[in-house]
């Protein structure tokens, strides 16, 4: 019996250690530092239908050639009820340059219009499931509580906006304002690993 | 002059051949086409700090199987008009014996899961056939393990 519940207990174990929430999964709450020194969390969005989380950095390429985006989906949609949080996930000692005083420029330069909160011991983007930058998302509020409803990329052409068909966040967040369950719920984008 | 127009026509279509911009299938339908080659596909860029890390890896054995039918294929990418050519600059000037085909990320959503469904699209990113067997790694790849792979796809 006992091997029993060990064998079960390693199981448990290992499914969470597998990590990342899947779609309708209850988010757990988090509360890291703003670029403000203010902690954000979830608990705070309480008012809202939801939120965009967005695992991004300073350094990646792919993360840069979205800072444009990012910035649009928070203007369109904060007002709406699904605000953006930009989560730096990255080790500074392994990539300088997404350290958290330069968090604050790089916030400043672009002209961020949300909170972009540093997620240092890395346990965060842990369990989420992020893999890499930018990584998005999407949760929505149920009575206070918060639920994944997509995973993936902002749209279909990460590097060239140009190329643009796709929408994927917009119609995400389109659909769940509409009382619907978005049509695409999880995408794949190439992006920067997380450096941990 | 009728050859030398012939010179440079054949000239500039070299260099538009080798400057394309390949999508994953297009890529593998051209170069992956023998059942007894080895095929290392390894997704990279210059601006990727773990890619440019590993380089040395693929170096070592690019060396290791030169008189096996293996073959290593980079697919960067970079960014720009010039990505082909920043690419390839870095690793000329790093010495490596390879060098870099461009690819795209338009639709990676649909092609990413056809490299591999495990993967979630950081690089480096490694894809390794032989015939119908296959093997795929996200993240680095150390000179002994790609090794290791590369025997196993003759097993």
């Amino acid at each position: 019996m006992k091997s029993i519940l060990l064998i079960f207990g390693l199981l448990i174990s290992s499914a969470l250690l597998a990590g990342g929430y899947e779609i309708g999964d209850k988010v757990s709450d988090f509360k890291l530092k703003n670029i403000d020194g203010k902690m954000v969390s979830l608990a705070d969005m309480k008012d809202s239908k939801g939120a965009i989380v967005i695992f991004t950095c300073n350094h990646c390429p792919y993360s840069v050639a979205t800072e444009d985006r990012i910035i649009a989906l928070d203007k369109k949609y904060k007002t709406k009820g699904f605000p953006v949080i930009a989560i730096n996930p990255n080790d500074p000692k392994i990539q300088p340059e997404d350290s958290f005083d330069l968090m604050k420029v790089r916030a400043k330069e672009k002209g961020f219009t949300f909170p972009y909160i540093f997620d240092e011991k890395q346990t965060v983007y842990k369990e989420f499931g992020a893999t890499r930058t930018p990584h998005v998302f999407i949760v929505s509020n149920k009575g206070g509580e918060f639920y994944l409803e997509y995973i993936g990329a902002i749209d279909d052409s990460t590097r060239e906006p140009k190329n643009v068909e796709e929408k994927y966040v917009e119609q995400a967040v389109d659909a769940l304002l509409a009382g619907k369950k978005p049509k695409v719920k999880e995408t794949k984008a190439i992006g920067c690993s997380i450096k941990d | 002059m009728k050859y030398f127009i012939a010179f440079l026509i054949t000239i500039s279509s070299l260099s538009v051949f080798s400057q394309k911009v390949w999508t994953f299938d297009e890529f593998k339908q051209e170069f992956i086409n023998s059942n007894d080659t080895v095929y290392i596909i390894n997704f990279w860029a210059t601006w990727c700090g773990p890619c440019i890390k590993e380089l040395p890896a693929f170096e070592a054995n690019y060396k290791n199987f030169k008189n096996k039918p293996v073959k290593f294929y980079f697919l960067s990418l970079d960014f720009g008009e010039d990505a082909w050519q920043k690419a390839n600059a870095y690793l000329d000037k790093k010495g490596y014996s390879f060098n870099s085909h461009i690819t795209t990320d338009n639709k990676a959503n649909e092609w990413i899961p056809r490299v591999d469904k495990s993967w979630s699209g950081s690089i480096p990113a490694t894809v390794i056939y032989k015939g119908s067997k296959k093997y795929f790694h996200e993240g680095m790849l150390n000179e002994e393990e790609l090794k290791k792979q590369i025997q196993l796809m003759f097993n």
